[in-house]
């Protein structure tokens, strides 16, 4: 048996005893970057297969969402930086082994090609834009409408860069966190493909709840009801990945499963998130009813944003390091053999 | 690549906390946090019971996660050594090497908000000093110096000496080693 207790204070606010760098902030900005990367992807998608026709919404609009959403997400990651005076110091490197270094130069990349997107859909999307535009004296006619128009004629392509762009920010996001060895409940390469088709999944949620005409949301609910069904896949893996990794990520997906996180887990994420969703939608296979198609994509978001929460929390919840900075009358029953857990040390 | 290393004597150390104090002194650590701090180990069960204690702090790492999380480069080896500082004016406060040390030998300044840690007193190995804990031990269990030098202090005493050093498992190479 072994205690191991502080002789002196160790009490750095935030990061011992528990870890607590990381709250809504980012559980708000991976969520909202797979939700933004996921309506790029079928947003792309939708263009380049010459679905313009069958999925309007997808094709127009969903790149101004997904602007939108990533526009708050990156305002939230702002938001979390303890230094921000610095923050343009991610622009002046590339650090090879940082994913979030990565991360934030695909950013830079993403906002430019998705703003790029949205221009060319957004005649069709906003219709009286192009008579505004007319009517505006000089620069309307001759510069805007111009801009306008060749983004247009270069959807294809455009549309092309974003698939790509899209499915490489929905798995940073994942990869963001699994790369940190140090906390044992990231520590699984599972995290970025779980985390592109939560991205993905509440992607074609969005399109569901902005979808006017029936066909494009029944073709969307189709779609996630797909990705649900990978999803549930991935986090079954994942968690028989940590029920099979070292202790730690064992204590660590106990929370998980039946410790202080396993409501949130099984009643938010699991059921409500997954569960109710992908039954709404098989119900609907052959006949849509909006109500509860948009139902059922609420659901999905609110289950893509727990997913993150979840996995935000209970990643800071377990470390290498177990130091007790206050006399604790179970150590004392160890030392004794006498406690619940005589051998135990997490 | 110079190769520093701290050698603490847990036979020696009394867990006075000296060099915890030197450390608030010399770095001018804001109230309410540390760099360095003691820890008190019991082991064995009543009445065979074995107690060490061992002062901690950041293991100037030889395979600092923390340097390779970090997105602007703040995090950096200082000169060429195994020795991991953070340079305030790069830093933004995105805490990444915080959640990448598992050693949790990292904190958030107050109030300013980069992130600081045991530097090592690299002020003070610049102008050839020993950092301000090792100066200070009261019972000389604290030993700084160069691996690379098979002659010098850390060296001979690791050579002669059983050891070990804190949770080599995460494959990070600490360089903070304990003598028992
Ligand atoms: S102990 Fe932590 S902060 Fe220090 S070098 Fe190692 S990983 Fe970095
Ligand atoms: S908080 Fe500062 S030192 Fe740490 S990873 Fe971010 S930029 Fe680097």
């Amino acid at each position: 048996m072994q205690e191991e207790v502080l002789a002196s204070v160790m009490a750095n606010p935030r990061v011992v005893p528990d870890l607590q760098i990381w709250g809504w902030q980012i559980a708000t900005y991976l969520f909202l970057g797979g939700f933004a990367a996921g309506l790029m992807v079928f947003s792309g998608w939708a263009i380049v297969s010459g679905r313009e026709e069958q999925a309007p919404f997808a094709a127009t609009r969903a790149p101004l969402v997904a602007l939108g959403g990533l526009a708050v997400g990156m305002t939230t990651l702002f938001l979390d930086l303890e230094h921000k005076i610095n923050v343009w110091r991610f622009y002046t490197t590339l650090q090879v082994t940082s994913p979030m270094s990565w991360g934030s130069w695909v950013l830079l990349l993403v906002m430019p090609a998705l703003a790029l997107l949205a221009i060319a859909g957004l005649p069709r999307a906003v219709p009286p834009l192009e008579r505004w535009l007319e009517g505006l004296p000089f620069a309307g006619p001759r510069i805007i409408a111009p801009v306008f128009r060749l983004c247009f004629a270069w959807r294809r392509p455009l549309a092309a860069v974003n698939i790509g762009l899209g499915i490489a920010l929905g798995i940073y996001t994942g990869i963001l966190l699994s790369a940190f060895n140090a906390r044992p409940f990231w520590h699984s390469a599972l995290l970025g493909p779980l985390f592109l088709i939560s991205g993905l999944s509440t992607g074609a949620a969005a399109i569901v709840l902005g979808a006017g005409e029936p066909r494009e949301r029944h073709l969307f609910g189709r779609l996630d009801l797909g990705l649900i069904a990978v999803e549930m896949a991935l986090v079954g893996l994942f968690v028989i990945d940590m029920l099979n990794g070292n202790a730690l990520q064992q204590a660590a997906v106990a929370r998980v499963l039946n410790g202080n996180m396993s409501s949130l887990f099984w009643f938010g994420f699991i059921g409500l998130g997954l569960g109710v969703p992908a039954v709404l939608e098989a119900a609907m296979w052959r006949r849509a009813a909006a109500p509860i198609a948009m139902a059922a994509a609420l659901l999905v978001l609110g289950g893509g944003y727990l997913l993150r929460h979840i996995v935000v929390a209970t990643g800071q919840q377990t470390s290498w390091t177990q130091l007790h900075n206050q006399f604790d009358p179970a150590l004392l029953e160890r030392l004794r053999g006498d406690g619940p857990d005589p051998d135990g040390r997490f | 690549m110079a190769h520093y290393a701290m050698v603490i004597d847990t036979r020696t150390c009394i867990g006075c906390c000296d060099c915890v104090d030197a450390c608030r002194m010399e770095n001018k650590v804001p109230e309410g946090l540390c760099f360095d701090w003691v820890v008190e180990i019991t082991k064995g069960r009543y009445p065979d019971l074995k107690t060490e204690f061992r002062s901690e702090r950041c293991n100037h790492c030889s395979h600092a996660t923390c340097v390779e999380a970090c997105p602007t480069g703040a995090s950096q080896y200082w000169n060429d050594s195994n020795i991991v500082v953070v340079d305030a004016l790069r830093c933004t406060g995105c805490k990444a090497c915080i959640a990448a040390c598992p050693y949790d030998a990292r904190l958030i300044m107050q109030p300013e908000g980069y992130i600081g840690k045991c530097t090592f007193c690299v002020h003070r190995v610049q102008n050839g000093d020993d950092p301000a804990c090792v100066a200070v031990c009261p019972a000389k269990a604290m030993h700084f110096g160069l691996l690379d030098s098979p002659t010098s202090e850390v060296s001979r005493l690791l050579a002669t000496r059983d050891h070990y050093t804190l949770m080599p498992e995460t494959g990070n190479k600490p360089n903070v080693f304990y003598l028992r």
